[in-house]
């Protein structure tokens, strides 16, 4: 059958289950998609990642099953758990005001004050199966003020059946005037299963920080077999600040996009992205800010260890818009190649349509530091011992900005970067 | 049985022919000199005795405490109580010097067969060798060498040198590069660890060292070969005519 018979056909099976408010814009989505179709490696923007494996492959549609209840697990924290989409709903006192909830099938389901945020930017194919087939996903809202002292885990696990399903998802976080908050998003799947089997994970995480609004936002992936395409969009109001920890780890073919636009005056946001690649995996991490007033500030800090026969790739972006003036942003970026066969590439790009800004950019990509390895080796330690000290060193630059009880969390739940170390 | 011995040690760095046939013998309780005019290869043979992998033998022989030193990982040479204080110490932004110190200090006991010391243990015995070395608690904390003055660097490696208590310390122009306080605790930390049963193997350009230690034999190199072995003696010749006098 071709795909397009496909994707209808699960349209049709599934439309009568959808909510009635929300049918309208799938539909639309849907005939975009088999209009235009999904992206090819001809595309610029997938210039790097052959996005063919996902495109050829007839996923199924994942329709999450009712919320379940679980047990608490972590005293220390607010958590959302998923299993294979489906929402597992803890009982625990949140402060006042704040809305941390699944959500299923239409925004119509969602509180009104994140619904403003539903929307997403872009008509990439992906990006229209994601609006087209949408199950649902996780919102938060912490009112103006509010402060969280504990992290949220938006917890999603999932299970691997060798179904080829396919899990578009939607997280949406909103944040009020000079409300301040840790999230940690993380998306588990097991190592196990091959190629044929991996299924298809496409998330979209949308942002949305009022002036002064503070968040520190933890992004995790420990994919293993699995195509993963996780797009986050965010706006931030003046004086908003925002801290991006992205994490991953073992993604057969996984894309990370950002972007981020400063809509109000002195709005900073930072983005961190580390990851750790091996065997024949393939991660491209992509970002995008847009400084949209003056004064403003990003940056961007990426750094990649890649080993084996993987390809990761970096390809980040700034743009600065007319009369944004003393804009500060930056660049930095580095690849660290663990074998012959490894591959990084960076791409830094700089667009300027202000003439009074500092901008700066570095990058570099190289293997460990051999006189390094040796100096440790003469002082009694192990070769692998000493690599494995120069990997977490790459590394530290983005874990050691971890705020502490994010940091904590992924202690608990047995994170760990480096999974050779 | 010399605790050292080099037969005919040829060496290549790269295309480069350095060490052209060296011959010595070190015994333990002894104190060598290797002086020489820079670009003789002295450093060259410092490197080579740990296993520095831009060393390249192309032939001779070198014993070490009975075992053949050239079929041994550097590593493994550093277990066997074999040091070297580099000249110029790498930087690694990343890796904690007390980190680094405590692996390597835990490695030795590891081998020797002695319980691993646990932090505060550790960090007790550094404290005391610290003050020996004039290095502040401060330097722990930061990553190795980054960002230290070649004074700083210099300490660092003897520190290292006095933590690990190696049987055979090669040290490269430890005492270059250091104010009069350095130079003092480097004579102080030579002539405590000059014991019977450790030998050391000085490179340097400054006589003025020799006359606080204790040194038994003084090896002059020129082009790749130790040219000249004798006594304090022939760094008085040194003073006076420079190394032309023993030009290979």
């Amino acid at each position: 059958m071709h795909l397009a018979d496909h994707y209808e056909a699960h349209f049709r099976a599934l439309s009568p289950k959808w909510e009635q408010g929300f049918l309208e814009q799938r539909r639309q989505a849907l005939q975009a998609l088999l209009r235009d179709g999904l992206p090819s490696r001809k595309q610029e923007e997938w210039r790097f990642t052959d996005p063919s494996p996902i495109v050829n492959c007839a996923f199924n549609p994942v329709v999450p099953g009712p919320t379940r209840t679980a047990t608490a697990q972590d005293a220390q924290a607010y958590v959302l758990m998923f299993v294979d989409g489906t929402p597992c709903v803890t009982q625990q006192s949140l402060p006042e005001g704040v809305i941390l909830q699944a959500w299923r099938d239409s925004p119509e389901a969602l509180p009104d004050s994140v619904r403003g945020c539903f929307d997403v930017a872009g008509d990439d194919g992906f990006m229209l199966m994601n609006t087209a087939f949408l199950a649902g996903g996780a919102c938060l809202y912490v009112p103006p003020g509010c402060k969280l002292a504990a992290p949220i885990h938006l917890n999603y696990q999932f299970t691997s059946d060798a179904s080829s399903r396919a899990y578009h998802l939607r997280n949406i976080l909103v944040l009020g005037e000079g409300a301040e908050a840790e999230v940690v998003e993380h998306y588990h799947y097991p190592g196990q299963g091959t190629d044929m089997t991996a299924d298809l994970c496409n998330v979209v995480t949308r942002v949305a920080l009022a002036p002064a609004a503070r968040l520190e936002h933890c992004q995790l992936t420990a994919c293993g077999r699995v195509s993963a395409l996780l797009s986050l969009q965010a706006e931030q109001q003046a004086d908003s600040c925002y801290h991006v920890h992205a994490l991953g780890a073992g993604t057969t073919l996984g894309r990370q996009a950002f972007r981020v636009r400063l809509c109000g005056a002195a709005a900073a946001v930072e983005l961190d992205c580390l990851y750790h690649l091996n065997s024949d995996e393939h991660l491209e991490c992509r970002m995008l800010v847009e400084h949209a007033v003056p004064n403003t500030r990003s940056l961007q800090l990426f750094r990649g260890m890649v080993g084996g026969r993987a390809h990761g790739v970096f390809n980040g972006r700034v743009r600065i818009q007319q009369g944004a003036q003393d804009t500060d942003a930056r660049q930095d970026s580095a690849g660290l190649l663990l074998s012959e066969q490894a591959r990084v590439d960076i791409c830094p790009m700089l667009e300027i349509y202000a003439d009074a800004v500092r901008c700066s950019h570095g990058a570099t990509v190289g293997h460990l530091d051999e006189d390094a390895v040796f100096y440790m080796r003469s002082r009694l330690l192990s070769r692998s011992e000493a690599e494995a000290l120069l990997r977490r060193a790459f590394a530290l630059t983005v874990l050691e900005r971890l705020p502490v009880a994010s940091r904590a969390l992924l202690h608990r739940i047995g994170w760990e970067v480096q999974h050779d170390h | 049985m010399n605790m050292l011995e080099i037969r005919g040690l040829e060496v290549s760095i790269g295309d480069t022919q350095i060490l052209r046939g060296v011959d010595l013998s070190v015994s333990a309780g002894e104190i060598h000199v290797i002086m020489g005019p820079n670009g003789s290869g002295k450093s060259t043979l410092a490197k080579v005795l740990v296993g520095h992998p831009d060393c390249e033998v192309s032939s001779g022989e070198v014993d070490y405490a009975g075992r053949s030193l050239l079929e041994m990982d550097a590593e493994e040479r550093a277990l066997e109580g074999v040091f070297l204080a580099f000249q110029n110490p790498v930087e690694i932004p990343g890796v904690g010097n007390a980190y680094l110190l405590k692996a390597a200090v835990n490695a030795m006991r590891r081998h020797r067969g002695e319980t691993e010391l646990d932090a505060f243990d550790f960090l007790s015995m550094v404290r005391e060798q610290l003050q020996q070395v004039g290095m502040s608690e401060d330097m722990l904390k930061r990553s190795v060498n980054a960002g230290f003055s070649g004074g700083e660097k210099k300490r660092n490696e003897l520190l290292q040198l006095a933590l690990l208590k190696p049987r055979l310390a090669i040290l490269d122009e430890l005492d270059s590069g250091l104010d009069i306080d350095g130079m003092k605790a480097v004579c102080t930390q030579i002539s405590s660890m000059h014991t019977p049963d450790r030998a050391m193997l000085l490179v340097t350009h400054y006589p003025r060292m020799l006359e606080h230690l204790r040194v038994d034999h003084v090896h002059i190199m020129s082009g790749g070969r130790l040219v000249q072995s004798g006594g304090l003696e022939l760094v008085g010749h040194l003073e006076q005519g420079g190394y032309e006098t023993f030009s290979a």
